[in-house]
């Protein structure tokens, strides 16, 4: 080869391309690491039906979803007051899923009907289901506690996570409650947060579509469509699980705050409204397909397998 | 509309495509296509492309193509971003890298392309664009080797959005599969009509 480089030496040349080569690799590195941040892709081709559906690229353009997963992590063992969250929506999740038995031990088997359909004006021919396996709803509710958890976290530090006036008011007051603790009385500190829990989530169901801040709900469930372990978009055979988990979470939620299991009692036939009625009222508002509310609203169900797959609107 | 897509279905359309007595030239539109050409266009292009890739990429002086084992076990249910199976060995950027720089410091481009300083290699702008414009028309030759030797070809956007690679928005769409690389397309015209998935593969043989 020709001798007419500045270095010569083939040890300090062999250096330099060691490091030329070190170097390549740490870029490769930062282009892995930048791998988890949203670009909007305006190509059809690599815009599946899927993408253009749930707008995930648009709604999350320029966003680094590694940092708005870590929103979603379970707190860490030391992380007492985020615990506390965490455990205190674990509990109301299955209280309100109590609730749903409750109907049924009660005799009101209409309102599981109620509960499941999505049309306005009728009920499903199946009832919600009441037997679950234990690890299900386990998962159901553990969407539930990541998204009191992730609007608690993001009301503190992400702007692109809205919030209503109320809502932001009422995740103050839970921030607040964790605080004012009564070391002698344990069972009513759970039991306040518990209800903030409950109203706040009901808070953050019946958020209007029309609503200038957007719903967290919705980029909720966005954040949950982000695989980060593959850096990639969940397909719908791997999401729609989720989504189910999701809808689970606000049925229940909206069965008790529709009809609360401490005010059963007080309903019988001389009530001015029976309980499906009561029911309806809440239900044909925010659990069905056609409003104009915030999501689950289309459900497609193949009966064949009994698969249902939801579609974020 | 439904009934002219009904009444096209049912009727045929004139042949525009017809085959000599021999077999040996296919006529399209009154064009001849001999096959014995065709054949040798095809020759010509590999020959260009792996001349191509020899020389101006790989900085080969010996014009010939370094031993390539594709009985790798390519994992297609890996769907990480930024995952293809090249990266499967451990390491395999860092020794393609120091063997193309060897292979570089013994040719002509060496000069053109690289500028040594004490504090590193550089290299040299005009010999990257130049090296990348290689780069590009390499894919184009391979493009159309793809098209014209791997069976049933797809469509000019199906085979335009070929990526080698994982991304945020889907899996890659070339696998090794059995000794042979494999490419799913997963683009179809009527896609953003019916807003159905249409996939389908092709095989380029060993």
């Amino acid at each position: 080869m020709e001798q007419d480089e500045p270095i010569e030496d083939f040890g300090q040349f062999k250096t330099l391309v060691e490091a030329t080569v070190l170097e390549a690799n740490d870029r490769d590195i930062q282009h892995q690491q930048s791998l988890n941040k949203v670009r909007d892709s305006q190509s059809l081709v690599t815009k599946t039906p899927w993408l253009r559906h749930t707008r995930w690229e648009e709604i999350f353009i320029g966003k680094d979803m590694s940092e708005l997963v870590k929103l979603l992590n379970a707190p860490g063992i030391q992380d007492h007051h985020e615990r506390r969250i965490w455990d205190a929506t674990g509990r109301v999740i299955h209280a309100c899923f109590n609730g749903v038995v409750d109907c049924q031990e009660r005799g009101w088997t209409l309102i599981p009907f109620w509960l499941r359909s999505v049309d306005r004006n009728k009920e499903d021919t199946k009832p919600f289901r009441t037997y679950f396996a234990p690890a299900t709803l386990y998962r159901y509710a553990s969407y539930w506690q990541q998204y009191i958890l992730f609007s608690l976290r993001a009301m503190m530090g992400e702007e692109s996570v809205q919030f209503t006036l109320k809502q932001r008011e009422c995740l103050l007051e839970l921030n607040t409650l964790l605080y004012e603790i009564n070391v002698t009385d344990e069972a009513n500190n759970n039991s306040k947060i518990e209800k903030k829990i409950l109203e706040l989530s009901v808070l953050l169901i019946q958020h209007s579509d029309y609503a200038k801040e957007r719903s967290s709900l919705v980029y909720f469930t966005g954040v949950l469509g982000y695989n980060i372990e593959w850096k990639q978009w969940r397909q719908p055979s791997e999401y729609t699980t989720i989504l189910a988990g999701i809808q689970f979470c606000t049925r229940v939620i909206m069965l008790e705050a529709a009809l609360p299991r401490i005010n059963r009692d007080g309903i019988d036939e001389t009530s001015s409204e029976n309980p499906v009625e009561l029911f309806r009222k809440v239900r044909d508002k925010w659990l069905i397909d056609g409003e104009g509310i915030i999501l689950l609203a289309k459900s497609l169900i193949n009966q064949e397998h009994h698969l249902v797959i939801f579609i974020v609107c | 509309m439904n009934y002219g897509m009904i009444a096209k279905k049912n009727s045929t359309t004139r042949s525009r495509i017809r085959w000599s007595a021999d077999n040996s030239i296919l006529y399209f539109d009154g064009r001849a296509l001999k096959m014995n050409e065709w054949k040798q266009f095809v020759e010509e292009l590999i020959s260009a492309a792996e001349e191509l890739l020899s020389q101006r990429l790989l900085f080969r002086e010996d014009g010939g193509l370094p031993e390539v084992d594709l009985k790798v076990i390519d994992d297609p249910s890996n769907h990480e971003a930024g995952h293809y199976f090249a990266l499967d060995e451990s390491d395999s950027w860092r020794k393609a890298r120091l063997t193309l720089i060897q292979n570089l410091r013994g040719t002509k481009y060496w000069d053109r392309m690289v500028d040594l300083q004490g504090d590193g290699v550089n290299f040299l702008k005009a010999g990257v664009d130049e090296y990348e414009a290689n780069d590009m028309k390499f894919r184009e030759l391979l493009a159309i080797l793809m098209m014209v030797t791997c069976g049933l070809s797809g469509r000019g956007t199906e085979m335009t959005s070929l990526r080698y690679i994982n991304t945020m928005e889907g899996d890659r769409s070339m696998y090794v599969e059995d000794g042979q690389m494999m490419f799913i397309t997963e683009y179809h015209k009527s896609m953003a009509l019916m807003d159905e998935v249409k996939v389908s593969n092709d095989e380029i043989l060993n």
